[in-house]
């Protein structure tokens, strides 16, 4: 229907003039929807238009002087701008919020400079003219006319449309959302946030070549004006007002904001002004988008019917478990300073395979340190740790999650803004065999996995109770729950041995029983499990066997009823009066 | 003189405390047990005002004082040392105890008040110039409970006063503490070390999942079986 | 040749002043609310247009004039403040960004409604002929310019170190919660925070603004400098907005001498790539730890 319209509009007394706004529609779109795939992941390119700029002079430079039909030499801008992106990307990812931002913004200053002063290739300020329009190798085929450019842009537009809509609708777009809103989590469920958003990040550039290289061959004139903050910033509207991280923000955002301002053309001298009024205002009143804020008043945007699952499916591969002797998980002497202060002191732990094993001490002893270095979120000092006798030292959290090493957190162990069954699902991201194409391309083989994952999702809520509440939001859950849901997304990746951080805080004793049968159960199907745990009925009704830490030392070791009858645990971990008696 | 009657907070949607009533008498030190994650903190940093409730009241000597900013709290008589030795890591150990008396307006601290925290912590004095940041584990915990001192409460909220200090630390803190409640500063502690809080308390809340679960004199409750299971379990 | 070298290096000087000037006053609104302020220029723009405006087009005293624009950028920072980027906290980092963006649309085509595009020169007292201190040849509203900055510089740092609310703000930055608990009213440190730093951004644009010239888009570049002088320096870091200002003041003024005048604006931030190339992983940024 949409589609029909779309194609009709030029026959149906749509001027020329509405054509070139709906053409300059299309242009930002290709923009802003490169931006909103970047900001999904919640880095927020405000030097954006310099990508625009570089595809827009590399593909009218090309065609000026080597002749070349610009339907190659904007192929050729498109591939350049998407290689400049993935420079500066390699340069910048790292950084993370303001700093991204400010050195996205002087990128695109240093570009705009460029371009101004180096007067023998783009001519200055003076511009570059006489870019050839677009044609097929003859005069004959050349695009004259606004319709033509415009079924070009619908085309593009169109494709674009496609494009974000299954990078985001993917496991690539669950990604980018996980490493917005928990990136710790993200990596540890075998996320690397480096790639994903270097995805985005090259993507979106492509996307801004094609943009510039349409620009030049449309208007066949340059100026550095390309580069300019106002350009980013219009960008940067239509993304924010349109609705951030929505597939049709962006789309949304761009044709209100290009014909907007043509509204207010009766105000020419107030434009701007009105501009940044209206921008202001949805900035407060509406941060989420115009299309957030529709679907609300439609009532769409209801969850999707969670898919039936068996519930007894079984959750663990055979491949998981590396079979053999010998250690899950080792910690070999690992000490960790920090300043002067050794939070984790010669520290050895030996995990047996199909063991559990309870790591206690007092608050501060430094069991989530040694957490943190055995999931590779803290480097070790000195010292080593092994995971089916690999040594994994120094390597990056989600490469350990890969290996089937992975770790519920203590206070953040879910996505808050997701529902929960897209929490699970987002940590099936290590089992995807599937490649970007097929998934581009929405293959059999993609819909089948993407179809098996919801399954191991479901059925993973099913196991820990939750199958009810999978299209609730993460953070709407009740305190218990959202530790259950932890302990899915940690069991999601296929994992072998799983590191519990104080699962049981703040369940009540209902609760603490069923997460205790829960790891029974996890066990039972041979993983090896490593837990912090403060709740001593968890401890000492449940593990093989306890290690107790104080000061970053291992005290004392041994089972659950050796434990509880050692002095020296008592005083370290009980407290005791006598401390009074010397006061 | 302090009241709280079915205070209830949540973070977003998630409801963390339900509906906690308790009571604080003038020259107590009641004491706040419970596992990590029972809520006791949060109740801490509802009564001084940085988190506000949903629903119930906080009466502090008549007045009340739920809904109220921090600062407000503080004017009125309520200084709350934080958990994890929070300090001003770049003031020195002076600037960080004027930064105590800040609500007493003027140019900084009162010298009697300066002189009562040397008094407590002779280690402070020595280490007047030095920055917070540097100072170990246990004299940061001293400027912690001096510097909530400085403005002169007439009710200490400490949260976790011995959490990750040596021994002896843990002694020296103590005996401050006592010496504190000697010059009628009534104290509300939250403590994991069960057996020692409940040696030096008058009285005694048992808090599990946001509720208050156990009240009652700490002399019953340190051979209550019942705190001693959730302890140490078995 | 080194007389040359001494005169770009101090006039250098002077505009790294104003740089530094711009720098703090982004660098303390950043490091103790978290927002980067993209209005920044817009204020650093209405400051010279106060002092236009006072002095030129009204006739008040041209110092009294130039104290009463400073004082009245920082007034609207304060108000911007109050009425919106109140409303914005607690929400993502993007979102107050974005206000302030859209602050700055609204400030620079009011500028151009109000006073026009066209450029304008502020006539100030000052005589045009340069003060020559051996090699080195400044003309006298240049050496005002520089003095002042140093005085403004030395006096923000007195203020943050000496004051009360100096005190605040420094605690604030340091662990706002605990701020709270000594009692701190974080909302009225938050507001005067980005006054001040409005009002210092004001004061380089009315110093520099009488030395070259006045018009709406002025404060674009000088904003995109002072977000090179903090990156430079580390977000929140005093010293290092100093530093940074100097540092690109200099270097500006020898690569224009040396290089060409053209590329002089892209200096700052070839410098910072350059920076992020020894230091990928970030200028002053530190890992947090998950829990």
């Amino acid at each position: 229907m949409i589609l029909v319209v779309v194609l009709a509009l030029p026959f149906v007394g749509v001027d020329d003039y509405y054509l070139h706004l709906l053409i300059m529609a299309g242009l930002f779109y290709l923009l802003a929807a490169g931006m909103n795939l970047l900001l999904a992941a919640g880095q927020l390119n405000l030097g954006h238009t310099a990508f625009f700029g570089i595809g827009a002079y590399t593909s009218g430079l090309l065609a000026v002087h080597s002749g070349i039909s610009p339907l190659l030499t904007l192929p050729m801008a498109a591939v350049f701008t998407g290689f400049i992106g993935y420079l500066l990307g390699r340069l910048t990812l790292k950084l993370r919020g303001a700093y991204f931002v400010l050195v996205t913004v002087g990128f695109a200053e240093v570009i705009r400079l460029v371009a101004t002063n180096w007067m023998d290739l783009t001519q200055g300020p003076m511009g570059l003219a006489g870019i050839p329009p677009f044609n097929l190798g003859t005069e004959r085929w050349t695009l004259v006319s606004k319709r033509d450019y415009y079924y070009l842009m619908v085309v593009m537009a169109g494709g674009t449309l496609l494009l974000t809509a299954r990078l985001l609708g993917s496991r690539v777009g669950r990604a980018l959302a996980a490493i917005q809103s928990n990136e710790s989590l993200a990596e540890s469920s075998g996320i690397s946030a480096y790639s994903h958003t270097m995805l985005a990040m090259i993507v979106s550039c492509v996307l801004a070549g094609v943009a510039g290289g349409f620009y030049a061959h449309y208007i066949t004139f340059l100026s550095p004006e390309l580069f300019g903050f106002q350009n980013t910033v219009t960008m940067a509207v239509m993304v924010v007002a349109g609705g951030q991280g929505m597939v049709l923000g962006p789309a949304v955002g761009s044709l209100v904001f290009t014909f907007v301002p043509e509204f207010l053309r009766m105000a020419a001298f107030y434009r701007m002004l009105l501009y940044g009024i209206i921008l202001l205002l949805v900035v407060m009143y509406m941060p989420r988008g115009l299309v957030y804020y529709l679907r609300a008043i439609l009532g769409g945007g209801a969850p999707e019917p969670a898919a039936a699952a068996t519930a007894d499916r079984s959750f663990v591969s055979e491949a998981a478990l590396a079979s053999g002797g010998g250690a899950a998980l080792a910690m070999r002497e690992v000490t960790v300073r920090f300043g002067g202060l050794a939070a984790v002191d010669g520290l050895s732990l030996h995990l047996g395979r199909g063991e559990i094993l309870a790591l206690i001490g007092p608050n501060g002893a430094g069991k989530s340190t040694a957490f943190n270095v055995i999931t590779g979120f803290q480097p070790a000092d000195a010292g080593r740790v092994e995971f089916d006798g690999a040594d994994i030292t120094g390597l990056p959290p989600y490469r350990i999650a890969e290996r089937g090493l992975v770790r519920m957190f203590q206070r953040t162990s879910v996505f808050p803004e997701a529902p929960a069954l897209d929490n699970v699902l987002t940590a099936c991201h290590r089992l995807a065999r599937t490649r970007l194409w097929e998934l581009v391309l929405t293959t059999q083989a993609y819909r089948e996995e993407e179809r098996g994952h919801r399954e191991r999702a479901q059925g993973l809520l099913n196991f820990v109770g939750l199958g009810g509440k999978a299209g609730e939001p993460a953070k709407n859950l009740s305190c218990g729950e959202q530790r259950l849901l932890g302990l899915a997304i940690a069991l999601a990746p296929d994992p072998s041995v799983l590191l519990l951080d104080e699962p049981a805080a703040g369940l009540n004793a209902v609760e603490t029983e069923q997460l205790m049968r829960l790891i029974e159960e996890i066990r039972g199907h041979g993983l090896s499990v490593l837990l912090v745990e403060h709740d001593m009925k968890l401890v000492m009704g449940m593990c093989d066997r306890v290690m107790v830490l104080n000061y970053g030392v291992k005290i004392a070791e041994g089972t659950p009823a050796e434990i509880q009858r050692h002095p020296e645990v008592i005083r370290a971990y009980l407290g005791s009066g006598e401390i009074l008696a010397d006061a | 003189m302090l009241t709280l009657e079915g205070v209830t907070v949540a973070y977003g949607a998630v409801e963390v405390l339900h509906g906690v009533s308790l009571r604080v008498d003038e020259g107590e030190m009641v004491c706040l047990l419970g596992a990590n994650g029972a809520g006791k903190s949060t109740t801490v940093r509802t009564i001084s005002g940085l988190l506000r409730p949903r629903a119930g009241t906080i009466t502090f000597l008549g007045e009340r004082l739920d809904g109220r900013p921090a600062h407000a709290v503080l004017t009125r008589g309520i200084a709350q040392c934080p958990e994890g030795r929070r300090i001003f890591p770049e003031m020195t150990v002076r600037e960080n105890l004027e930064m105590g008396a800040y609500v007493r307006g003027g140019a900084g601290a009162r010298p009697e008040d300066l002189e009562r925290a040397f008094h407590h912590f002779p280690r402070l004095e020595e280490r007047a110039g030095q920055l917070g940041g540097t100072l170990s584990g246990g004299e940061q915990q001293m400027l912690a409970i001096a510097r909530a001192l400085m403005s002169g409460p007439r009710l200490l909220l400490l949260d976790e006063p011995s959490l990750g200090l040596a021994p002896t630390m843990v002694a020296t803190v103590f005996r401050v503490i006592r010496e504190i409640r000697r010059q009628g500063v009534t104290v509300l502690m939250v403590e994991q070390n069960a057996a020692l809080a409940l040696q030096m308390a008058d009285r005694a809340y048992v808090m599990e999942s946001g509720r208050i679960a156990l009240g009652g004199p700490a002399k019953d409750l340190l051979h209550n079986a019942d705190i001693r299971r959730a302890y140490l379990g078995g | 040749m080194i007389a040359e070298l001494v005169q770009h290096i101090v006039n250098g000087l002077i505009v790294g002043g104003g740089y530094a000037l711009m720098g703090i006053g982004l660098t303390l609104i950043f490091g103790i609310m978290r927002v980067v302020n993209f209005a920044h220029g817009e204020f650093f723009m209405m400051g010279a247009f106060f002092l236009f405006t006072l002095f030129s087009l009204w006739g008040v005293n041209f110092f009294a004039a130039s104290v009463l624009s400073v004082l009245g950028v920082g007034v609207v920072g304060a108000v911007v403040e109050r009425l919106i980027l109140r409303r914005l906290r607690e929400t993502p980092i993007e979102i107050p960004m974005l206000a302030t963006v859209a602050l700055s649309v609204i400030i620079q085509n009011a500028a151009i409604l109000i006073w026009d595009p066209s450029p304008k020169t502020i006539k100030h007292v000052f005589s045009p002929l340069p003060l020559t201190l051996g090699p080195v040849h400044v003309v006298s509203i240049r050496v005002f310019a520089g003095l002042v900055a140093v005085a403004l510089i030395v006096g923000s740092h007195l203020l943050i170190q000496k004051t009360r609310i100096g005190r605040a703000m420094r605690a604030t930055f340091q662990d706002t919660d605990m701020a709270r608990l000594a009692g701190v009213d974080v909302d009225k440190v938050y507001m005067f925070t980005f006054g001040f730093g409005a009002a210092l951004a004001g004061a380089s644009g009315a110093l520099l603004g009488a030395v070259f010239w006045v018009y709406p888009a002025m404060g674009d570049l000088a904003a995109l400098k002072s977000f090179a002088v903090v990156i430079m320096g580390g977000l929140g870091n005093f010293l290092g907005a100093i530093v940074g200002g100097l540092l690109l003041g200099v270097s500006e003024s020898l690569g224009a001498g040396y290089i060409s005048s053209g590329y002089k604006d892209a200096i700052g931030f070839v410098l910072i790539i350059l920076l992020l190339l020894w230091r990928p992983q970030g200028l002053f940024g530190k890992k947090v730890l998950p829990r």
